[in-house]
C-alpha cells in the first residue's frame, strides 16, 4: 500500500505507521543473518511506552548478525485499509512484510491483548496455529509477564520464553543463527528441539495436556524425552551488570509514557496478595546508583527528552533512594530535565526528598489503598493504614499537589458491603484533609477522584485459587459504592466489570482457551482492552461455541489439590508459600513483606534476592511443590 | 538572539502533525545543545514559532520558523549541530539572524503548492486554465469563524497552472490568517469543472508539496496608505528574507 495523501488523510494519527523516528535502527538486510520482528499487540502509543520492548529492541540491534524491527497493531481504520488493499502487516523500519522475517516475537503484557496478537498474525498472513506453519513460515515466539500462564495462547506459539530476556534472547538468536547457517538441520522441529536446552524456553508442542472428567487439568507432561518436566523462569542474576540501552527511540506521535525510563529494580518486597507483578518479577534485584546515573546521563544526551521517570513496582523501596534522587536532581538541573516518581509510597521519608528536589513536578497524586477497610487491607496484605494515608495526603497537599486520585479494587476476597462503603468513607476523610490544608480548594469543585477496577485473580499469586465474584454482583457493588459517595466534590470512575470477567477467564485458563481465542477473533474481537472495541456478547458466544463456560475459569474456586494449568511453569515463588499466604489472608493476617526478614517465598532459588537470608521464625523456606490444603 | 530558518520535511516525515513537529524541533535543539530561550512559568516551553502550520501529509521544501536563543551563536555551527540532531527526513536548509520584531505568523500572505493528482490523463490543464479564466464565484464548503459555509474560493487563488505531463497543478494560494488549503483548491477545480462540464470526477490527490512561503513586502509609501481589498495581491517577498 502506498502512503499517499488521500488514503492516509482518512487515517487517525498516520505518523504511527511511518517510522523513521530518532533512535530507530535501520540496517542493511543483506548484512544480517537473523531478522526479528518484535510485535506489540496494541497501538503504537501503548507499545512505545513498554520498557521490555525498548530493552530488547536495542539489545538485539546491538548484534551485528541481527536486525530487530518493531510492529504494532494497526488501529481499526488502518486495518480496514490494509485488508481492502490486500496489504500484509509490515515492520516499521523496513516496511517488509512480517511473514518474511525469521523470528516473530510477541510480548504479552495483558490478557486482553491476546486477540490482537492473533489478528496481527492473520494480517501478516502467518497461519494462526503453530501446527499449521510450514518450513517457509517464521517461527513465532511469545514472552512478557502474561506468558507465566502460557496455556491459553500455547497453540499459537512455536515457543515461549518464560521470564527475562536479556540473556535468553541472545542464546535464542545464537541458536537460530547457527541452525540457519548449518542448513536448518531437522527443520523447524530440529530448531525447537535445540531450544529445549535454553533455560526458560517452553515449547508447547512438546507437552500434552490431560483433563479430568470434571474439566480440570489432570496434568501437563512432556511428550518427548528432551523437554524439561518443569520450565524454570529465566532471571538475570546481576541486574546491575545486565544490558540496558543507552539510547531510546523518540517517537513523533506522543506515546503514553513519552519520557526517559530508568529501571531501578525488579520484583517487589511487599507481597500484596492480589499483585501478580510482585511475585513473578521476584527475586528482588536492584541497579546501583552509579549505574543508574550513568544511564540517565547518556539517555538525556541521546534523546533530548524533557522528562525522566523512575520505573519499578514501588519506587520508595529503592535502597539508596536519597542518593539516587540527589544525583538525578543534579543531572536534572544541569540539563533542564524534570523527574517523575511513579509508584511512590508517600511517607515522611520520601516527602523530605520530594521537597528537596525542585525538579520534581507536582501535578496530581495517585494513592492506591486498594481496599477501603483496614480488615480488607489486611486480607490482601496491603501494608498501609488509614493513618499512613492521611499522613500521605497531608504531606502531598502541604507540598503543593493540587488533586488526588484514590485507586481501589472491588470484589476482593471476603469483601462485604461494609468494605465497599468504607471506600466512600475513606475518600470523604481525605477530602476533608484537603479542605483543611487548602481552604480555597472547596470553591474549585471536584478534586478527588475515586477509581475502581474489579479484582481479577491471577496465577502465581496467593489468590490464584479464589473465585471471582459474578458479573451481576460486581455491578451491585459498583452501584453501592456510587450511592455511598455523597460529596459532589468526589468523582467516581470505574472500569467495565465485564472486561474483568473475560480477563479472569483468560488469566487462569488452560490450553482449551486457544480455541476460544481463535473463535473470538473470528467473531471480530480485537482491541479488547479498549472499551469502545470490547464486546462481551461475542466473548460469551466464543466460549459457548467451544463448549466451555467463562464461569468455570473466572468464578470457580480451585481445590487445594487441583492441578493448575500453569503448574509446569516454575516462576520461583513456590505454590506452598502462596497457599500459606492464602490461609493467612482468610484469617485476616497480613504477611508483613520481606523487609522484616525473608519469608522464604522460593524466588531466592533462582538468583540472589536483595532480601534473602535466614527465613524469619516459623516460616520455613518453601519449594515449588505443595498445594493449598485449606480448600 | 533570534534565528530564522527554513527547513525541509520530506515524504518520510510528512504525516507528522504540526504539534509533533514542534516537539521534534524542541528535542532536536536539546540534543544539539542549542541554548534555546524558554518561556517563563510552570511549564517552560522553547521560544519557537513556525510561520505557517502544516496540514498533515504535506511535504515542505522551505518551511519557515524562528527560534529565540539565550546566547549568541554562530549560524554555521547552529545549522550543523541542529541538522546532526534532526531525524532523517527533516533538515534545516538556511538560517539567518532575525533582528526585527516581525510577527512571523501574521506576516504570511501566500504559499506555493505543487499538487500531484491521480489518475493521470484527466483534462487538468483545461480545468485549471478554465478556472483561472473564469470570473464567477466558485463555492466550496470552507471552515470559517462561524463554522463550515459555502465560500467563494476564487479570491484565495493568486495563480495556478498545470503541467499535463506530470499531472501536477502548481498554485499560489492565500496563506496565513486568510488561508486556503490546497485540497480545497482541488475541490474548487472539481466544482468549476462540473459547472463547465469538463468531467474531473474520480480525481484524487496523491501528494502535496509546499514550496515558498511569501510575505507582503514592506510598503515604502506613507504609513497611512490605504490597504484596500484584502485580496488584492501586494508585492510579495520570500518570508525568510523579509526584514
Amino acid at each position: 500500500m502506498t502512503h499517499d495523501f488521500q488514503t492516509m488523510g482518512g487515517i487517525e494519527r498516520p505518523a504511527r505507521y511511518t517510522g523513521g523516528e530518532w533512535g530507530s535502527v535501520t540496517k542493511d538486510k543483506a548484512g544480517v543473518d537473523v531478522r526479528f520482528a518484535f510485535c506489540f499487540p496494541d497501538t503504537y502509543e501503548i507499545g512505545m511506552s513498554n520498557l521490555g520492548m525498548r530493552i530488547l529492541y536495542h539489545l538485539i540491534n546491538g548484534r551485528g548478525d541481527a536486525w530487530c524491527e518493531r510492529v504494532f497493531a494497526p488501529w481499526h481504520d488502518m486495518e480496514g485499509l490494509m485488508r481492502a488493499s490486500g496489504t500484509p502487516l509490515a515492520a516499521l523500519e523496513s516496511g517488509d512484510p512480517v511473514r518474511s522475517f525469521d523470528l516473530v516475537g510477541f510480548t504479552a503484557q495483558y490478557e486482553m491483548g491476546y486477540t490482537n496478537m492473533l489478528n496481527m498474525l492473520d494480517l501478516a498472513g502467518i497461519p494462526l496455529y503453530a501446527k499449521d506453519r510450514g518450513e517457509g513460515d517464521p517461527l513465532v515466539l511469545g514472552g512478557g509477564p502474561c506468558v507465566c500462564n502460557p496455556e491459553p495462547i500455547a497453540d499459537f506459539l512455536d515457543f515461549i520464553l518464560i521470564g527475562e530476556g536479556e540473556e535468553a534472547v541472545h542464546e535464542i538468536i545464537d541458536l537460530y543463527a547457527g541452525w540457519k547457517r548449518s542448513g536448518r538441520p531437522g527443520g523447524r522441529e530440529g530448531f525447537l528441539r535445540g531450544l529445549c536446552g535454553v533455560g526458560g524456553v517452553y515449547v508447547p508442542r512438546f507437552y500434552d495436556v490431560a483433563y479430568d472428567g470434571d474439566g480440570t487439568v489432570a496434568g501437563v507432561w512432556p511428550n518427548v524425552p528432551f523437554a524439561p518436566e518443569r520450565v524454570v523462569k529465566r532471571v538475570v542474576a546481576d541486574l546491575d551488570a545486565a544490558f540496558f540501552p543507552t539510547s531510546q527511540v523518540v517517537p513523533y506521535v506522543s506515546a503514553v509514557h513519552d519520557r526517559i525510563a530508568l529501571e531501578l529494580f525488579r520484583g517487589c518486597a511487599h507481597g500484596c496478595r492480589f499483585c501478580q507483578a510482585c511475585f513473578i518479577y521476584r527475586p528482588v534485584r536492584e541497579r546501583s546508583v552509579g549505574t543508574l546515573i550513568g544511564q540517565a546521563s547518556r539517555l538525556i544526551d541521546q534523546t533530548g527528552y524533557e522528562e525522566l521517570s523512575l520505573v519499578s513496582l514501588s519506587t520508595g523501596d529503592y535502597c539508596a533512594l536519597g542518593g539516587l534522587v540527589e544525583g538525578l536532581s543534579r543531572l536534572a538541573s544541569r540539563s533542564g530535565v524534570s523527574i517523575a516518581f511513579p509508584s511512590l509510597r508517600i511517607d515522611s521519608h520520601t516527602s523530605g526528598m520530594m521537597g528537596k528536589s525542585d525538579a520534581v513536578r507536582r501535578g496530581g497524586l495517585t494513592l492506591a489503598p486498594e481496599a477501603g477497610s483496614q480488615r480488607l487491607r489486611d486480607v490482601i496484605s496491603k501494608g498501609v493504614t488509614e493513618a499512613d494515608m492521611m499522613k500521605s495526603a497531608d504531606i502531598a497537599f502541604g507540598s503543593g499537589y493540587g488533586s488526588i486520585k484514590l485507586y481501589f479494587m472491588l470484589g476482593l476476597p471476603t469483601e462485604a458491603d461494609e468494605d465497599v462503603e468504607a471506600i466512600a468513607d475513606l475518600a470523604a476523610k481525605v477530602l476533608r484533609r484537603h479542605a483543611e490544608a487548602d481552604p480555597a480548594a472547596k470553591a474549585k469543585g471536584a478534586d478527588l477522584t475515586v477509581s475502581t477496577s474489579f479484582f481479577v485473580p491471577k496465577p502465581f499469586t496467593p489468590f490464584q485459587w479464589v473465585p471471582q465474584i459474578g458479573v451481576g454482583e460486581m455491578a451491585r457493588r459498583r452501584r453501592l459504592l456510587k450511592d455511598s459517595i455523597k460529596s459532589r466534590r468526589i468523582a467516581y470512575k470505574w472500569h467495565d466489570e465485564r472486561v474483568s470477567v473475560v480477563e479472569a477467564a483468560l488469566a487462569r485458563g488452560d490450553r482449551r482457551l486457544s480455541a476460544v481465542l481463535a473463535k473470538a477473533l473470528s467473531l471480530g474481537c480485537k482491541f479488547d482492552a479498549w472499551s469502545d472495541s470490547f464486546d462481551y456478547a461475542k466473548w460469551e458466544r466464543a466460549f459457548g461455541e467451544c463448549g466451555l463456560e467463562m464461569g468455570f475459569f473466572a468464578a470457580r474456586e480451585r481445590g487445594g489439590n487441583e492441578v493448575l494449568p500453569w503448574d509446569h511453569i516454575d516462576m520461583g515463588v513456590g505454590k506452598g508459600y502462596l497457599a500459606g499466604e492464602l490461609r493467612k489472608a482468610m484469617e485476616g493476617i497480613p504477611s508483613g513483606g520481606c523487609m522484616g526478614g525473608c519469608r522464604g517465598c522460593g524466588a531466592q532459588r533462582l538468583a540472589g534476592c536483595l532480601y534473602a537470608g535466614e527465613p524469619s521464625a516459623g516460616r520455613p523456606a518453601d519449594g515449588p511443590e505443595g498445594g493449598w490444603a485449606g480448600a | 538572539m533570534r534565528v530564522r530558518f527554513t527547513y525541509a520535511r520530506g515524504d518520510a516525515v510528512c504525516y507528522i502533525s504540526h504539534l509533533d513537529i514542534m516537539r521534534t524541533f524542541e528535542r532536536a535543539f536539546r540534543r544539539a545543545r542549542v541554548p534555546v530561550a524558554t518561556t517563563a512559568g510552570y511549564n517552560p516551553r522553547v521560544r519557537l514559532v513556525f510561520a505557517l502550520p502544516m496540514q498533515t501529509g504535506v511535504v515542505g521544501t522551505e518551511e519557515v520558523g524562528e527560534v529565540t536563543l539565550a546566547e549568541t551563536v554562530g549560524l554555521g555551527p547552529f545549522m550543523d549541530s541542529v541538522n546532526g540532531a534532526l531525524p532523517e527526513g527533516m533538515r534545516l536548509t538556511a538560517c539567518r539572524e532575525a533582528d526585527r520584531d516581525i510577527k512571523l505568523m501574521s506576516a504570511v500572505w501566500a504559499a506555493d503548492y505543487a499538487i500531484e493528482i491521480r489518475p493521470p490523463g484527466l483534462p487538468l490543464a483545461e480545468a485549471v486554465a478554465g478556472f483561472m479564466a473564469g470570473e464567477g464565484p466558485v463555492r466550496v464548503m470552507k471552515r470559517g469563524k462561524a463554522g463550515d459555509a459555502p465560500t467563494d474560493v476564487r479570491p484565495f487563488v493568486i495563480a495556478a497552472r498545470s503541467d499535463p505531463s506530470t499531472g501536477t497543478v502548481e498554485a499560489r494560494l492565500r496563506a496565513g490568517t486568510v488561508n486556503l488549503k490546497p485540497t480545497l483548491f482541488v475541490e474548487a477545480l472539481q466544482a468549476h469543472a462540473g459547472l463547465e462540464g469538463a468531467g474531473l470526477s474520480g480525481l484524487a490527490v496523491r501528494r502535496v508539496v509546499r514550496g515558498a512561503i511569501w510575505g507582503e513586502a514592506p510598503r515604502t509609501g506613507s504609513a497611512g496608505a490605504v490597504i484596500g481589498d484584502a485580496f488584492q495581491t501586494p508585492p510579495l517577498v520570500r518570508l525568510f528574507g523579509m526584514d
